[in-house]
């Protein structure tokens, strides 16, 4: 862009409109990919669980749900320091809220973890776990207005009351199956739609 | 009667400026020259006069050894934004 270049009225509300469209595009983009991440990495945990849990029957192996913040937070900050390198920070007001409430779940999921442990399993965890991230996911597609998440997140909140009845090493799998209803599928739907638009419109 | 179209804003490069920072809390150099495409002594002179009227606030910080500019829109930069959108609005008779 050159420094001074004066336009025209009806240039000037297309420039704005163009950039405001661009910057919520990246926006859009940007929020597909923890919900990529954390989808995929909380699927193949639990489907490890499943196969520990299956072949040796030893209890412990549920510790390996923690690795799920973890490796999904480490996973996301290799992939915010590249793009951070490549296209610079930028932070919305939407997105301070979304991880605001993300890391309020996140304590409340760790919280109810522990308090499963102390309980030695009188605690229907995996059914409130999977009720908060699913009101989660509802609640970021209503704050982005992205009907998938919404719809897929309503359908998780349903699922998640399944918790109640389906019990012992079927629960985890259905676990696993959950977290590819509300982040896997809406996240790469998200993903190439906002990378379509956003190719489009450069 | 039509308004008056503020100079400041009515400039290609700090009228883009505006636009991005409008959608944002805040943004560094190395996004808003992507966002923009504009060189980067243009745009530090830009973003120098947006500051300079007290539109944008400008902060310089160190990130890895790394000098790291993040901008954000003031209030001030906010009110004026929505008045040349007006007085745009009016010249179009949108």
């Amino acid at each position: 862009m050159k420094t001074e270049k004066t336009l025209n009225e009806k240039e000037s509300l297309d420039l704005i409109a163009r950039m405001i469209d661009n910057v919520h595009m990246k926006i859009e983009k940007n929020a597909a990919i923890p919900m990529i991440v954390f989808g995929y990495v909380s699927m193949i945990i639990s489907l490890s669980v499943w196969v520990a849990l299956r072949m040796t029957g030893n209890n412990l192996y549920n510790l390996l749900w923690a690795a799920i913040p973890v490796l999904g937070w480490i996973l996301c900050g290799l992939i915010n320091r590249n793009r951070v390198r490549t296209e610079g920070v930028s932070r919305s007001h939407m997105e301070v809220l979304i991880s605001r409430l993300w890391i309020l779940l996140s304590v409340v999921v760790l919280l109810c973890m522990i308090v499963t442990f102390i309980l030695q399993g009188n605690f229907p965890s995996f059914f409130i776990i999977i009720l908060l991230l699913t009101i989660g996911v509802t609640l970021s597609g209503l704050m982005v207005l992205y009907r998938p998440f919404i719809i897929c997140g309503i359908l998780g909140i349903l699922l998640s009351f399944l918790f109640l009845w389906v019990k012992g090493l079927e629960s985890i799998l259905l676990i696993g199956a959950v977290f590819a209803i509300i982040m896997v599928i809406p996240g790469h739907m998200l993903h190439y739609a906002a990378a379509k638009k956003y190719k489009s419109n450069v | 009667m039509f308004k008056e179209l503020d100079p400041l804003l009515h400039s290609e490069l700090r009228l883009a400026v505006m636009s991005v920072l409008v959608s944002l809390k805040e943004a560094d150099f190395v996004y808003l020259q992507k966002q923009t495409a504009a060189t980067a002594g243009n745009l530090s002179i830009q973003l120098d006069k947006l500051s300079a009227a007290g539109y944008i606030k400008i902060k310089k910080t160190f990130k890895e050894k790394k000098p790291r500019t993040v901008c954000r829109i003031t209030p001030e930069g906010l009110a004026a934004f929505h008045n040349y959108i007006e007085a745009l609005k009016s010249y179009l008779g949108v």
